[in-house]
């Protein structure tokens, strides 16, 4: 039972976290919440990035490969909590 | 038949393994300069070592080393979250400005964050596949 606690209180708290930041700070998620392409090439000179692959890569999808990468972890965690708990 | 008493997938898996193996630090070297990237690399070699694992019924490495890599892998991706916002305001950017001479790994940032997200996502792949075909619903826990 204790387990099961800890693992719904760390869920709770990264989805709580996720939600306050994308409320309070949207530094970064601002690109990604837009219906208007933004200037990759002023991008790439704000990151000093040559390579147009990159700059689109590392701007708007770093979220989006980060959270899938998060999916997996949890799903290990999951796997973890699953057996545990049978 | 199982899988294992077949000759015909052993000779071609065993074939194969090196040049799919190789595939995914292709994928991982090169994703800064064309499409492709540490996931799917990651998925890649992950794929490869499962398949080799059910044709000959053996391990290639333990839970533990995959349980390894995979942390290395969350810790740098976290890290360079923490490092990124603590310099740069911006996760993930804060060694953006890091580049070589080198056409391959001109961001360094970069091709460290490919090489954290391959092997998370490889380590991952295989401890889930693992724990999927291995536990028994009634078995007692055993850590992973």
């Amino acid at each position: 039972m204790n387990r099961t606690r800890i693992f719904n209180g760390v869920t709770a708290l990264v989805l709580a976290g996720c939600f306050v930041y994308v409320g309070t700070y949207l530094r970064g998620v601002e690109l990604i919440f837009t219906q208007v392409v933004p200037d990759f090439k002023a991008l790439a000179e704000h990151m000093n990035i040559e390579n147009m692959v990159a700059v689109v890569y590392l701007g708007p999808r770093i979220f989006d490969t980060f959270l899938e990468v998060n999916v997996v972890v949890l799903t290990v965690f999951g796997m973890k909590f699953i057996r545990s708990t049978s | 038949m199982d899988l294992k008493d077949s000759a015909i997938l052993k000779n071609t898996v065993g074939m194969l393994f090196p040049f799919i193996a190789m595939f995914g630090f292709y994928l991982t070297a090169y994703g800064a300069n064309f499409p492709g990237g540490g996931f799917q690399a990651g998925v890649v070699f992950g794929t490869i070592v499962i398949v080799v694992e059910m044709v000959f019924g053996r391990r290639i490495f333990e839970n533990s080393f995959y349980m390894k890599i995979e942390f290395l892998g969350i810790l740098f991706l976290f890290g360079s979250l923490i490092a990124g916002f603590l310099l740069t305001d911006y996760f993930f950017s804060g060694l953006y400005s890091v580049t070589t001479s080198s056409p391959m790994f001109a961001n360094v940032f970069y091709s460290l964050l490919n090489l954290a997200i391959y092997s998370e996502v490889s380590g991952s792949l295989i401890l889930i596949y693992r724990s999927l075909i291995e536990w028994k619903g009634d078995e007692p826990y055993q850590d992973l």
